[in-house]
């Protein structure tokens, strides 16, 4: 018997756990089942990760690194600063939306790694940044006013966090809700442009 | 007089399901910490979804007292009225966090439950909506779009309790945690005032980076 793994079966283990975990919930989730959707023999799941409670904080640890990141190279470049604006307020709305489901997994205090939560934590906070980074931009290119937007920032990313939960709830039950999202990014980005924009300080 | 069996396991269900969950929490569990029999239980509830119903049913049955809030607000002062309602938003939320939990969790679950949600926040969300909408009727201050303007506070608060409950933990709203609160909130009071609403007011320094709450422990 080879004691190699190849790094395919490791990923294939996690993703598949990660799935089971998120539909079924942690004690309900048998090791056995994660082998056979992971077409991996049993035993193999013990030896690359001990024990269950231990792969389901890797599957947690991996699903942070690997999804709960903005990658704002991937957008599509737009030159209306306004569209990229609610197209950036749209993609952060997806993200948090795929995370809804796996914060019901992380509520659970006893499963629960301080490290994991301190994680996931940090990445919001680099979302949140992300947003006012932006909105720099936008000031130094003369499209929006000087003024601090640190506590604004912190107030809109409060509002999207709130909105991805509700539209996460919509499309449990009514499908697709990609109008309504579209609707709402558009809206705050009217919002921030016409309060905070430079274009209309006159005639305010 | 002494608590209903029905009673005493709604109540063990209502604090279990809310800590662990509802896939991670057996009926035989709510039974033994009720002091029950499994059996009693599922001849009082028929099926766990049944007992996760009435555990919900039993939270909403509490009514939100908004008391506060209005004893609380001057309609003269504007930030110092704002402070005084997140204080006590973030109260309401943290003392029904266990109905939150349970709604968030159950709003996926259980078609019944799609609406519940709204129990804790959707009151505020209107009482809130009410108190901007008599200023701007008094004049003290203009928005351009007041429901955003009512999301964006009600918003923050909702993240904000997020990360004290799931991050923090914290399960009362303790003197730490309000300190915290307003400490992070001092700065957007005086931006929801200045950039968010109008309400004629003199400019704050400037480049202050976003943050989330500042505790010792985590």
């Amino acid at each position: 018997m080879t004691s190699v793994i190849d790094s395919g079966a490791r990923e294939r283990i996690l993703n598949a756990a990660y799935a089971l975990f998120l539909s079924q919930g942690f004690k309900p989730t048998t090791t056995r089942q994660i082998a056979e959707a992971a077409e991996v023999n049993e035993s193999t799941i013990f030896r690359v990760f001990t024990s269950k409670s231990k792969l389901f904080q890797e599957v947690l640890s991996h699903y942070v690194s690997e999804r709960l990141t903005l990658d704002l190279s991937s957008a599509p470049t737009e030159s209306d600063a306004r569209r990229a604006l609610a197209g950036l307020v749209e993609q952060m709305v997806r993200l948090l939306m795929e995370t809804v489901p796996a914060f019901r997994l992380l509520v659970k205090g006893s499963l629960m790694d301080a490290e994991i939560l301190r994680e996931v934590d940090k990445r919001f906070r680099a979302l949140q940044h992300q947003l006012w980074q932006h909105l720099m931009g936008l000031r130094g290119r003369g499209i929006l006013g000087e003024r601090d937007y640190g506590p604004s920032v912190e107030l809109v990313f409060g509002s999207i966090e709130l909105q991805a939960f509700e539209f996460t709830v919509q499309e449990a039950w009514q499908g697709d809700a990609s109008g309504a999202i579209e609707a709402y990014a558009a809206r705050l980005a009217d919002f921030m442009f016409e309060r905070w924009g430079l274009e209309s300080e006159g005639d305010r | 007089m002494t608590q209903s069996s029905r009673d005493q396991i709604v109540a063990e269900a209502g604090r279990m399901f809310s800590q662990r969950g509802f896939r991670e929490t057996s009926v035989a569990e709510i039974a033994a910490a009720a002091g029950k029999s499994e059996a009693s239980a599922f001849r009082i509830f028929g099926t766990k979804a049944d007992l996760f119903a009435a555990a919900v049913a039993a939270y909403s049955d509490v009514t939100l007292d908004l008391s506060d809030l209005a004893m609380n607000v001057h309609l003269t002062d504007v930030r110092a009225d704002l402070k005084a309602i997140v204080h006590e938003m973030f109260r309401l939320h943290i003392e029904n966090i266990h109905l939150i939990r349970l709604s968030v969790a159950g709003r996926m679950q259980f078609p019944e439950l799609r609406d519940a949600g709204a129990f804790v926040l959707e009151p505020l969300r209107e009482w809130f909506r009410a108190y901007l909408d008599e200023l701007v009727s008094r004049g003290q201050i203009r928005v351009r779009d007041l429901d955003l303007a009512v999301d964006l506070v009600c918003g923050a608060v909702f993240g904000d309790v997020l990360q004290a409950t799931v991050v923090h933990q914290f399960e009362s709203y303790t003197p730490e945690l309000a300190a915290a609160v307003d400490d992070l909130w001092r700065a957007r009071v005086e931006s929801f005032c200045v950039d968010i609403i109008e309400v004629v007011a003199e400019p704050t320094g400037m480049d202050t980076a976003p943050r989330g709450l500042t505790l010792g422990t985590v």
